[in-house]
């Protein structure tokens, strides 16, 4: 009888632990909408949802309009509400445009994650976005501190005077410049130049920094466009000049590969992706509320805290950025 | 009167009007070298290299301005042949760089012609006819039927190719700014030389006059645009072994400047006089202010574009003057 007793509890403590086992978001459909279908960018990033899927065991199913508009993504919205999705993750053509439709999705009971590129504080739970605007400018600036051994002349070629995202980072990099952190305390920091992201004047403005200082050894580019004129310029003045930023890698192969960049950085978009399907389970499982302050387990990526955006609304940093390296940067060129 | 053969200052300045500019130009040398010591020293060879893509479609633009037309779609050709070509490079089916320069310059030359026969034949305004052809010149760029090209990266194309221009020189300047040479002394003599070249005189300055003697006015107009093209082909073919990527808006708006420096070199935009003389000087011009704004001062980036306007017209309304005051001396020595 004992030993049958036993059998029966044993049985059922296996049994408790498989269900136990049953994957956090089976059960649950997410639609993924994105800019434009047919973007490597984006195909990277639903290849974060299936990732996320495999772990979590939650459907999805992924949509982004031809045409890159944000009339195409209500539509696409729209269908995926009628088919009763349980949370919505959307990479917005434009953050006030999508509002209205989230707001009709949110009444329905979907939750309403913005990833990659923000749906307004108004119409969405969180947005998952990847490093916030101190996290890059410092990034860069302790890469090429590295590159270039710790002492020496940088300088910084921007995109527009006037271009928000760029000059929040470089406030942030003259800000730790100045922090008198000893690791800056033998870089001198001799200005920012503007290409307004062109190729030309990008080339032109990194010309002149040249001749102006003979010894310059590192430059920042925190813009996709300006990073290979930059690299083109230094190639053929034959100037030792170490270059990093924000940058394709398709764009960056050939100057990673001849040394003239050691490592380059962009955001991951597999890591987007991923980081929103353990947000957008967790909203719809109901125990996270995307709140500021809130932390969540995102698998690989561990535990990120919810902050207050600019906007008012919530939003997710995964605080990382993917580098390009001699190593890596091939596996990345055809993604971005 | 016994030096009644000698010409005065006053006319020779008048025949000549390049040499004003000339003037203009050393002026501004000396502005530029008191703000930046040694400036020339560092930058000639510069300002010659990235004036050597837009003095070869001044070429063009000369021939068409001849002409008393005009052509703003050569920086649409320049991308389109230059995307042409750096696409069949990267797929493997060109190798030869002699062959690229060759495919260039038929593109360009083809998208001139076009532009030629609708303009003559076809009795449309030029400025309407080159619009046109450029936007759909560069829409071409991306279609997915065509080429569907985002961008041609430096990995795509041969080192021979990329190494053409800029890492092979004579007598110290490399191959690219012996192209434009090249192009420059064939135009030169094309247009002082030969019937056709003169024939192109004869139309932009009195198209009625030049059919009674018997001028094809509109083969000549048509051989204008065509050489115009096949200048902005081939330039576009420059550009991609220059920088060694392009793009769909690679050059986009610098067909103004190309225009600004024939203008600036004398030509008249109502046709039937210029000088390629001149037209080298007002390239020369151009290439020169690009290299030296960034130089002037560092962060004072926002107001670049405002000093290349400014010191445009300032160049332009020198030469103007001067050549009034010659003009006005001159009459008054012959008691007019």
């Amino acid at each position: 009888m004992k030993k049958v007793l036993a059998l029966v509890l044993t049985l059922m403590l296996v049994l408790s632990v498989a269900a136990f086992a049953e994957k956090a978001g089976e059960g649950i459909t997410i639609g993924v909408v994105y800019k434009q279908s047919g973007n490597a960018y984006f195909q990277a990033g639903v290849t974060g949802f299936e990732q996320a899927a495999e772990e979590l065991g939650f459907e999805f199913m992924h949509d982004g309009p031809d045409d890159g508009s944000s009339d195409g993504q209500i539509r696409i919205i729209e269908n995926y509400i009628a088919q009763g999705v349980d949370a919505l993750c959307i990479s917005a053509n434009d953050p006030a445009a999508l509002v209205d439709v989230c707001n009709e999705a949110r009444e329905a009971g979907i939750k309403v994650i913005s990833w990659d590129a923000k749906v307004d504080a108004e119409g969405r739970d969180l947005d998952v976005e990847p490093a916030s605007a101190q996290v890059i400018g410092v990034t860069q600036l302790d890469s090429i501190v590295n590159s270039i051994g710790g002492e020496g002349q940088i300088a910084i070629v921007s995109a527009m005077a006037t271009a928000p995202n760029q000059n929040l980072w470089i406030s942030f990099i003259e800000e730790a410049l100045n922090s008198g952190d000893e690791k800056y305390a033998n870089i001198e920091y001799v200005g920012t130049v503007y290409g307004d992201d062109e190729y030309t004047k990008s080339f032109n403005e990194t010309q002149a920094l040249l001749e102006k200082y003979p010894d310059l050894k590192g430059i920042i580019v925190p813009t996709t466009v300006g990073g290979p004129a930059v690299c083109k310029c230094i190639q053929d003045a034959g100037r030792d000049v170490k270059v990093t930023g924000l940058t394709l890698a398709s764009d960056m192969k050939e100057f990673i590969d001849a040394g003239i960049a050691d490592e380059t950085f962009l955001w991951n978009p597999i890591e987007l992706g991923y980081a929103s399907s353990y947000a957008a389970v967790a909203l719809v499982k109901g125990d996270f509320t995307g709140a500021v302050g809130e932390k969540i387990e995102c698998g690989e990526l561990g535990e990120l805290e919810v902050t207050e955006s600019d906007d008012g609304g919530s939003i997710l940093f995964l605080n990382k950025l993917n580098s390009f390296t001699k190593d890596t940067v091939d596996a990345w060129v055809d993604i971005l | 009167m016994q030096n009644k053969e000698r010409k005065p200052i006053y006319s020779i300045l008048i025949e000549h009007r390049e040499i004003p500019l000339l003037a203009v130009l050393a002026l501004l040398l000396v502005a530029v070298s008191i703000r930046v010591p040694g400036y020339l020293g560092k930058s000639w060879l510069n300002v010659l290299k990235n004036g050597s893509i837009n003095m070869v479609m001044c070429c063009g633009m000369l021939c068409v301005l001849l002409i008393g037309s005009i052509d703003i779609s050569i920086t649409a050709i320049l991308a389109f042949a230059g995307a042409v070509a750096g696409k069949l490079m990267g797929t493997g089916a060109i190798q030869s760089t002699v062959l690229m320069f060759v495919l260039g310059i038929a593109i360009g030359a083809a998208v001139g012609a076009i532009n030629g026969v609708l303009m003559s034949y076809g009795r449309v305004i030029s400025l309407i006819v080159t619009l046109s052809t450029s936007y759909i010149v560069r829409a071409l760029i991306p279609m997915e039927w065509l080429l569907g090209m985002n961008k041609i990266n430096p990995t795509q194309l041969t080192q021979g190719f990329k190494d053409s221009l800029i890492n092979h020189s004579f007598l110290g300047l490399p191959f690219l700014v012996w192209l434009a040479v090249l192009v420059v002394v064939i135009t030169g003599v094309f247009l002082k030389y030969t019937r056709t070249g003169r024939n192109l005189y004869a139309v932009g300055s009195n198209a009625e006059a030049a059919q009674m003697r018997g001028v094809p006015i509109n083969r000549i107009r048509v051989l204008a645009h065509t050489i115009c093209g096949a200048t902005a082909g081939l330039a576009g073919i420059m550009w991609l072994a220059f920088y060694a990527a392009i793009e769909k808006g690679s050059a986009l708006g610098d067909e103004m400047f190309t225009i600004a420096a024939c203008v600036l070199g004398g030509v008249a935009v109502t046709g039937g006089y210029g000088k390629i003389g001149g037209v080298v000087i007002g390239a020369l011009m151009i290439a020169f202010i690009d290299s030296a704004i960034p130089q002037m001062g560092i962060g004072n980036s926002m107001i670049t574009e405002f000093i290349k306007g400014i010191l445009l017209l300032i160049a332009i309304l020198l030469n103007v003057v001067l050549q009034r005051v010659a003009e006005k001396q001159d009459l008054a020595r012959r008691n007019i």
